[in-house]
């Protein structure tokens, strides 16, 4: 029975990664257990924080988890095992994705914990802070989309400028053209308004057309050395 | 001659200042072949067409009776790969490699695996961010040759290394024939290595394949003749002699086609032949390169 | 030679090993030595007939473990053996293996080749530069006779 190099591949992933994927769990959740302190200040650093902290994984797990296979010149010694580049990259794909829904997640279900439970924000936060909580992961998902095709620091870094930059951008535009996102966020009640649903989709799409071209773009390649 | 190692047949490849033209290359099983050539000659690049890392643009590619790339996954099962710009993951131990290596391959010898450690010297809990240059190699090789792999590619596999570390290499390597069936592919700058352990040699400059022969007899194709030139004696142009440098009475001729019988047609000429020398891979390789390059200019 | 000889009868005859750990350790070759490297191997081969190590009639290792041993190309232990064999010093039976040449005087054959190698290339050195036979016949007595009278003279 021969072995499954994609998830060996895998597996090898995340036991170079997970030490970054549990600091991201525990700075997210110490940023928000900062809003238990109660405050104006508590809250909005622990928010800043909460958020940065997602930012950071982001922007650096697609670059120590795919960049450096090219940069440390580890590529050649994955390269030379009974894995084709389709494979790689595909269970590149799949280990990057895997291992930042982790802490996505996690964190996602800390800021319902918070909100529903220990009620440090109102649920009409919900909707909007689900929006913002998908900002990092399509962030994500263009930084490993273009890491993994350009195969370049260079270019990583440069989709990690444009997307980090982009983000307050996009908030602003969304609230100045939404008027239902910024006028329930305070009540105690979550409202789900088509628009709310109208840009969960469209999120929802980015997410799946970014990763469907890197999959695309990555089985077209030749050469891999 | 499809029960060959490797096989490449008319293989192409062209990059922006380099091409890579008419590549035709045997590898018998139960052989070693060293391949040899200047820096930027496209051994590498052979290495890696071979390897499936890198398509080819025109050419048959067959090894271990897969065609490559398409076959790239089936044949990398057999095929025990490690070149010189190849890195291991610096924040993990050797053993958690060899660990890796093990939950891959089946033909993983463990018994083996301890003995290399032994004989290179290292230290499977040591991390390989903390390991020397020649380590590392070691290292590298270690997780190839423990796996027992029926092919062997190893792209400059002793360039770095002292010459303690060299030797153990080589006797692996040497040792690796012992079991029929079992070659080896290495490319390296080191003549007397290849001198030394290869059945065949393959000699590559400038994107071509200049010669690619049995050792044994090639080494015996080249000579060097020292000869006494009397003034008013002019020498003949002889076939198999690609150069002649003189300097007063005092000439060198290099022979790459030499016969019994070339030393007795100086002598008729009028020169005398001091003496006729064997000439070693390296200097074999520096007066080949030179000669091809001039034939490629004329 | 006959020196070396006597000395390893002496120092090696009782080592009664099995064939490969003496054989890591004695096959030395040299890459600055002038002379190809088969022919460094059959010299050393010869060697250890002509003194007894490889015994009349003995099994050999095979070309793959004797290349293995020394660390050459398998290739080149083959041209080696295939020059023995053709000299009448080994043979290779069949599926059996290698083995050195049973007639009992293979030591004194080896030594009786060596003598023409060094008989031939004197007289080629010889009539190179023009001397005559006379005078080399004249040459050759001279030289034996100053080293037989050497030999009988106390070291």
């Amino acid at each position: 029975m021969k072995a499954n190099v994609m998830l060996e591949l895998i597996l090898k992933d995340w036991r170079l990664q997970r030490r970054m994927i549990v600091l991201t769990i525990v700075a997210g959740t110490a940023a928000l257990a900062m809003l238990l302190i109660g405050g104006q200040t508590p809250l909005v650093v622990g928010i800043v924080f909460y958020f940065v902290s997602m930012v950071f994984c982001a922007c650096l797990l697609p670059m120590q988890n795919i960049v450096n296979e090219r940069k440390k010149q580890t590529l050649s010694f994955v390269m030379s095992l009974p894995v084709s580049a389709a494979r790689y990259g595909a269970a590149k794909l799949v280990s990057t994705v895997g291992m930042f829904l982790i802490p996505w997640l996690a964190l996602l279900c800390a800021a319902l914990y918070m909100i529903l439970i220990r009620h440090s924000l109102p649920n009409g936060a919900i909707p909007a802070g689900l929006i913002i909580m998908n900002f990092p992961l399509i962030g994500f998902c263009l930084i490993t989309g273009t890491a993994l095709v350009a195969e370049s620091e260079g270019w990583g870094t440069a989709a990690m400028a444009v997307v980090n930059s982009s983000y307050w951008l996009v908030w602003y535009l969304l609230v100045s053209h939404v008027p239902s996102l910024h006028e329930t966020w305070s009540a105690p009640v979550a409202v789900w308004s088509p628009p709310v649903f109208k840009i969960l989709g469209v999120e929802f799409a980015i997410i799946v057309l970014t990763l469907g071209v890197t999959l695309y773009l990555q089985s077209r390649k030749r050469d891999f050395i | 001659m499809t029960d060959c190692a490797i096989e490449l047949n008319g293989v192409c490849k062209s990059y922006p200042f380099f091409d890579l033209h008419n590549i035709d290359l045997q590898l018998q099983p139960g052989t070693i072949m060293g391949l040899i050539g200047p820096n930027g000659a496209g051994k590498s690049t052979t290495i890696r067409i071979l390897m499936g890392l890198v398509h080819q643009d025109s050419g048959e590619v067959n090894v271990l009776g897969h065609s490559m790339p398409k076959g790239q996954i089936d044949a990398k099962w057999d095929i025990g790969f490690a070149s010189e710009d190849m890195r291991l993951y610096d924040s993990m131990t050797l053993g958690w490699h060899i660990h890796f290596m093990k939950s891959i391959y089946a033909s993983w010898d463990d018994a083996y695996s301890q003995l290399l450690l032994k004989r290179f010297g290292l230290n499977a809990e040591q991390k390989v961010k903390g390991l020397s240059h020649g380590q590392r190699v070691k290292a590298s090789l270690l997780l190839v040759f423990a796996r027992r792999p029926k092919l062997l590619v190893l792209d400059e596999p002793t360039t770095g290394l002292d010459p303690v570390a060299r030797h153990k290499i080589l006797r692996e390597l040497t040792a690796v024939m012992v079991e029929d069936g079992r070659s080896i592919l290495f490319s390296s700058h080191n003549t007397q290595d290849v001198e030394q352990i290869s059945d065949q040699i393959t000699f590559i400059d400038r994107g071509r394949i200049i010669d690619s022969m049995d050792k044994e007899i090639y080494l015996d194709r080249w000579r060097r003749l020292r000869l006494e030139v009397p003034d008013g004696v002019a020498l003949p142009t002889l076939p198999g002699v690609i150069g002649v440098q003189k300097a007063g009475r005092l000439a060198v001729a290099i022979a790459n086609a030499f016969e019994p019988h070339l030393p007795n047609a100086y002598e008729t000429s009028g020169a005398r032949v001091r003496a006729v020398e064997n000439m070693t891979l390296e200097e074999i390789f520096v007066a080949n390169v030179e000669h091809s390059r001039e034939e490629v200019k004329a | 030679m006959l020196n070396i000889g006597r000395f390893l009868r002496k120092n090696f005859l009782t080592l009664r090993h099995t064939v490969h750990t003496v054989y890591v350790q004695m096959f030395v070759i040299s890459q600055t030595d002038k002379r190809a490297l088969y022919l460094q191997i059959m010299e050393q081969i010869k060697q250890k007939i002509a003194v007894g190590d490889w015994a009349t009639g003995q099994a050999i290792p095979s070309i793959r473990q004797l290349a293995s041993d020394i660390g050459v190309s398998v290739i080149t232990v083959k041209r080696a053996y295939l020059e023995l064999e053709r000299g009448g010093l080994i043979v290779t039976r069949q599926g059996k293996g290698c083995f050195v040449a049973s007639d009992s005087d293979v030591g004194a054959r080896i030594r009786e080749q060596e003598l023409a190698q060094h008989l031939e290339h004197a007289v080629r050195s010889a009539a190179m530069m023009g001397v005559s036979p006379k005078n080399l016949e004249k040459r050759i007595r001279a030289i034996y006779d100053r080293v037989t009278d050497e030999e009988k003279e106390p070291v």
